[in-house]
Formats: structure tokens, C-alpha cells, sequence
């Protein structure tokens, strides 16, 4: 899938704008409160729906306006797409396709693929397991819609049982014990399909990382806890249930998964240096793409957002040739400088200036 | 505030507590009500305050009645051994257009729901099972939402060893529907659940 050209209208700082993209690389140049990131916040909310910076979306509108309109001219192959996305203020977010009202946000997970990388990303390899989780989590909600129902099935049933652990009193287990049978059956679906996709993601994971450096070992560490069902869940639950109602809450399930980023068999987490870091995700992103886009028939837009804040010259120059090889590549940075000289002539990118006269995008 | 008298304002503010009705729509009745007869607007407020002082709750049932027992639990054509326990008053109204159910109910008032601080005892459960001495079958038509489901099975096991029938609703696709329409959670459940020719 490939981006032809995005229109914004009162989407933060800008007011009415069209912005045509070519395929290969595209690079938005800019300095620091321009509105780089924005674009590529957009193009983010086209495909997933949602902003990567913002949870409401009241924060996306311009200044003094009451509604955002967000379109997209996607093509894959002879194909072309309209999308759109519309919100205002005390009403619902609107998707379409052509023209054609989606019932549900998650209609659109997996029509548009993305894969954005932005400076935070970095801790990944070095913040909690939780984020990690987010990482998979996002993958298999667009990948697989099973399992983001059940995924949000489960965290409503963790709630409920964890909210029950904190009310129950005396002894009386009765009213947390009653989540059980649907959080087991839940639990053990999503570890299924977790460990599948795990197994698959790894090895197109260590052929990204063997692509980057050969000569040191990477992988990524999931240790699934095995129960053969639902009951066997269960059981486990049962043997926990002091634990529980100690701590107050449920220290079974999917959601205390542990995943490791392990360099040359040691966790990068404590042991790996920051350029270590820097180019395991590099890795990540580049299988997050291979992986979409074999799942889904249908090649990811790669987002970097700042990329010379993530990478030296040389490693930037190496990333842009391999990804935009295979995928359309849109870059944001305040200069070009870092990529060295004649990075323009071998990449031939459609560049983007900022700011478009007079306006200024404070984030 | 906006050129309105004051007593107009207030029959606003009050209408538009109303669910469903906006701003809007409470002025535009207010106006109606402007223009209505003295007689008809002293008949709804009689009406209205008749509603407060006469309706209450089935002493058996939790239903709506006029008088100790609803309408349904007086009705002694109806079956007493067996029971359809629903989660709200709104829910018999539904059975009851359906025309086919001949028991009684039992309004639960809810669903078990710990993050909105429902625990089974704000729930009208402990004299749902004093009921179940002559009953010989108890229908669970709670919701098929994961708070109705877990409602339904806390039920189930507070009667474990009553010698009488427990059956819960069947779930699956609605009629006149094809089955391309279906969502896939839908379609597994009515597989799952699927009858003998």
C-alpha cells in the first residue's frame, strides 16, 4: 500500500493543506515545531485510528475549531483508495472508505498498514516488560482480529476480577472465584495464539538482525507459560488464589507475560549499549513490516519519525536503502546534514519543506 | 439567562433531565406545554404524581406493581413452577410482547459487576432462591455479556443441588439475517450450540 497524498483540514496546525507523497523515500524537512511529527500523526491515524501522541482526539483539532478532517489517497498496485477520517467535538470519529461509512474503528485495522518508529521506541529495549507487550499486542490487533477481541474481552474480565479482589472481605472468595471459568478460557486463547505468533515473528525477526550484524546472536525471549487448556488455567488459578487475595489482585494470566530482548545471551535491557539498543529495534521495526505485510498481502508505510536522532549517518543511510527497497518511507528531520553528502542524489527523495508560510505547529 | 421567563427556564432545566432529550427538545416541549389547556396540563402532573405515589416495586418479584404483588405474580392463571429471572423491569416488558412465556419473573436489578461496585449482594439473589421451593424450572435471560454470563453462573452455583431445571437463553443468529451478516462470534456460538433435526 502506498500513500498518494494527504489532506488535512483544522488537524493541529494546519488549516487546509494537501501534501503529495511519491513512493520509495519522502522526507519531511523542518526545524523543531514545524510540524513534522504531525503529518506523520496523521498518517498513524489513518491506519490504527488512533494518534500516537494523544488518546482524546479534542487535542487534535486546531486552535479555535471544533472539528478535524484527515483524507488519504492510498493506491496498492492499480488499486486506489480513498480514506477518510473525520471527528468533532461531542460526536463520534467517522472512517470511511470511498465514501463508505465503517461500522467499527476496528474495520480499518489491517487495510492500511504502517510501522512507526520515533525516538521513544527506544524503550522498548530498555523499559518494563508491559511495553513490550504493547508492541506484540499492537502487531496481532491488526494482524488478527480474533485476537483483539479476545484481548479486549480479557482485560475487561482482569478487571472485573481484580476489582472483586478488592472488594471481597472476610474469606469469601465466591465473588472473585465466578470470573474464573471466562478469564481461564480467555487467558489460555490469548497464550495460544501469543505463542503462534511468537514463534513465527522470531524467526523473521533474527533474519532482520542477521541483516544488521551477522556476527553477534539476537532474539527475542518469550517463554509461554505452557497449560495444555482451560482448566489446567484454572488449576493454576486455584493455586494462586492466596497470592491473590493477598497482593489484591491476578497474578495469572497473559498479562504478566515476560518478554526479553537478548543479545549475544544476555538481556539487552540491563546489558546492552545504546547503540546495541538503537539497532535491535531498528530490527524489530524492519520484522514488524516483513511481518504485516506477509499477514496481510499487503506492504506496510514505514514512518521514521527524527531518524538522525535515532541513527548515525551511516547506519541511516544503510536503514533508508534497505527499507525503502521494499516500502514506501516517509522520514522526518530537521536537516538532511547527517545523511551526508549525496544522500539526495542516491535516494532521489520528494521532499517536504516546512514551515508552510507563516504557520507554526507547536505539538 | 436567555430572555426566558423564569418558570419557563425551569420546566427546561427539568425536561431535559429526561434521557434522550437535549436542550432542544425540552424547550420545544415546553412550548407544547405553553400551549396546552390548563386541563390537560393538570391531568399530566396528577398523572405524574400518581406515578411516584402508587407505583413500587413486587414485593416477590421486584417487578413494577400497583399494590404489594405486580400484575404478573397476582395472576394466578400464570405457571408457577417456573421462573425467568432477568436483569431489569425494561427485560419482562420484552418477554412479555413475545407472548409465548406463560411463568413468572424474578428482576435481579442488575448484573455482577465489580468496577461498578455490583457485588451479588446489591443483587436481588438471596429471595430469587427462597422462591425456588416449587419451582421445577429456572430460565437465566440475563444478558449475553460477559457481566449477564458471570451473573447467570454465580445463580447456577448458589442453586447447585435444588432439584429443579436450570436453562439459560440460547445465543445465536437473529432470523432473517443471512449468515454472511453474522459476525464470527455469533456464528461460534449458535455452532456450538447447534440443535438435533
Amino acid at each position: 500500500m502506498q500513500l498518494e497524498e494527504l489532506y488535512l483540514s483544522n488537524f493541529r496546525c494546519y488549516h487546509d493543506r494537501r501534501f503529495p507523497f511519491s513512493e520509495g523515500v519522502n522526507i519531511i524537512i523542518g526545524p523543531n515545531g514545524a510540524g513534522k511529527t504531525t503529518i506523520l500523526e496523521a498518517i498513524h491515524l489513518l491506519s490504527l485510528t488512533r494518534s500516537f501522541r494523544t488518546h482524546d482526539d479534542r487535542h487534535l483539532i486546531e486552535r479555535g475549531n471544533t472539528s478535524y478532517i484527515i483524507r488519504g489517497q492510498l493506491s496498492d498496485q492499480d488499486n486506489k483508495i480513498l480514506v477518510q477520517n473525520t471527528f468533532m467535538i461531542g460526536g463520534r470519529k467517522q472512517i470511511s472508505i470511498d465514501g463508505i461509512a465503517l461500522s467499527s474503528k476496528k474495520e480499518m485495522l489491517g487495510r492500511f498498514p504502517v510501522v512507526i518508529m520515533v525516538p521513544e521506541d527506544l524503550e522498548l529495549a530498555r523499559g518494563p516488560d508491559s511495553l513490550r507487550r504493547a508492541f506484540i499486542d499492537r502487531v496481532l490487533a491488526v494482524t488478527d482480529k480474533k485476537y483483539l477481541n479476545e484481548l479486549l474481552k480479557y482485560r475487561r474480565l482482569l478487571k472485573q476480577r481484580n476489582a472483586a479482589l478488592r472488594q471481597v472481605t472476610a474469606r469469601d472468595y465466591s465473588a472473585v472465584n465466578i470470573w474464573d471459568a471466562a478469564f481461564a478460557d480467555s487467558a489460555h486463547a490469548i497464550w495460544r495464539i501469543r505463542a503462534a505468533f511468537f514463534g513465527e515473528y522470531c524467526s523473521i525477526f533474527s533474519s532482520a538482525w542477521s541483516q544488521q550484524r551477522p556476527e553477534i546472536s539476537a532474539s527475542i525471549d518469550y517463554i509461554p507459560v505452557e497449560y495444555e487448556n482451560a482448566s489446567a488455567v484454572r488449576e493454576a488459578m486455584e493455586r494462586s488464589v492466596e497470592t491473590d487475595l493477598q497482593t489484591r489482585r491476578t497474578n495469572i494470566g497473559p498479562h504478566r507475560d515476560k518478554i526479553g530482548f537478548i543479545l549475544d545471551g544476555n538481556n539487552l535491557r540491563f546489558y546492552g549499549s545504546l547503540g546495541e539498543q538503537k539497532l535491535f529495534i531498528i530490527a524489530l521495526k524492519i520484522a514488524e513490516a516483513r511481518y504485516l505485510e506477509t499477514i496481510l498481502g499487503t506492504a506496510p508505510v514505514m514512518l521514521l519519525d527524527d531518524l538522525p536522532a535515532t541513527l548515525d549517518a551511516e547506519r541511516s543511510r544503510r536503514v533508508i536503502e534497505e527499507l525503502s527497497d521494499a516500502y514506501q518511507t516517509i522520514i522526518s528531520a530537521t536537516t538532511t546534514d547527517s545523511f551526508g553528502r549525496g544522500w539526495e542524489t542516491a535516494f532521489k527523495p520528494n521532499r517536504i519543506s516546512l514551515p508552510v508560510e507563516g504557520e507554526a505547529c507547536p505539538a | 439567562m436567555n430572555g426566558l421567563p423564569p418558570s419557563l427556564n425551569r420546566i427546561v432545566t427539568e425536561l431535559s433531565r429526561f434521557p434522550g432529550i437535549g436542550k432542544k427538545t425540552a424547550q420545544r416541549l415546553a412550548f407544547h406545554l405553553l400551549d396546552t389547556s390548563r386541563e390537560s396540563v393538570e391531568e399530566l402532573a396528577e398523572a405524574l404524581l400518581s406515578l411516584k405515589a402508587n407505583v413500587r416495586e413486587c414485593r416477590r418479584c421486584h417487578h413494577i406493581a400497583e399494590g404489594e404483588l405486580c400484575a404478573i405474580c397476582s395472576d394466578t392463571r400464570r405457571d408457577s413452577a417456573t421462573i425467568c429471572v432477568v436483569e431489569r423491569v425494561l427485560d419482562v416488558l420484552i418477554f412479555e410482547r413475545m407472548g409465548e412465556y406463560k411463568g413468572l419473573y424474578h428482576v435481579l436489578g442488575g448484573v455482577i459487576s465489580p468496577l461498578d461496585g455490583i457485588t451479588p449482594d446489591d443483587l436481588h439473589i438471596s429471595d430469587l432462591i427462597e422462591r425456588l421451593a416449587d419451582v421445577k424450572e429456572m430460565i437465566i435471560a440475563t444478558h449475553p455479556s460477559m457481566e449477564g454470563d458471570t451473573t447467570a453462573l454465580f445463580i447456577a452455583q448458589q442453586v447447585q443441588g435444588l432439584p429443579l431445571k436450570i436453562t439459560r437463553l440460547a445465543r445465536g443468529i437473529p432470523m432473517g439475517t443471512n449468515l454472511e451478516f453474522t459476525n464470527e462470534a455469533t456464528l461460534a456460538s449458535a455452532f456450538t450450540a447447534r440443535v438435533d433435526l
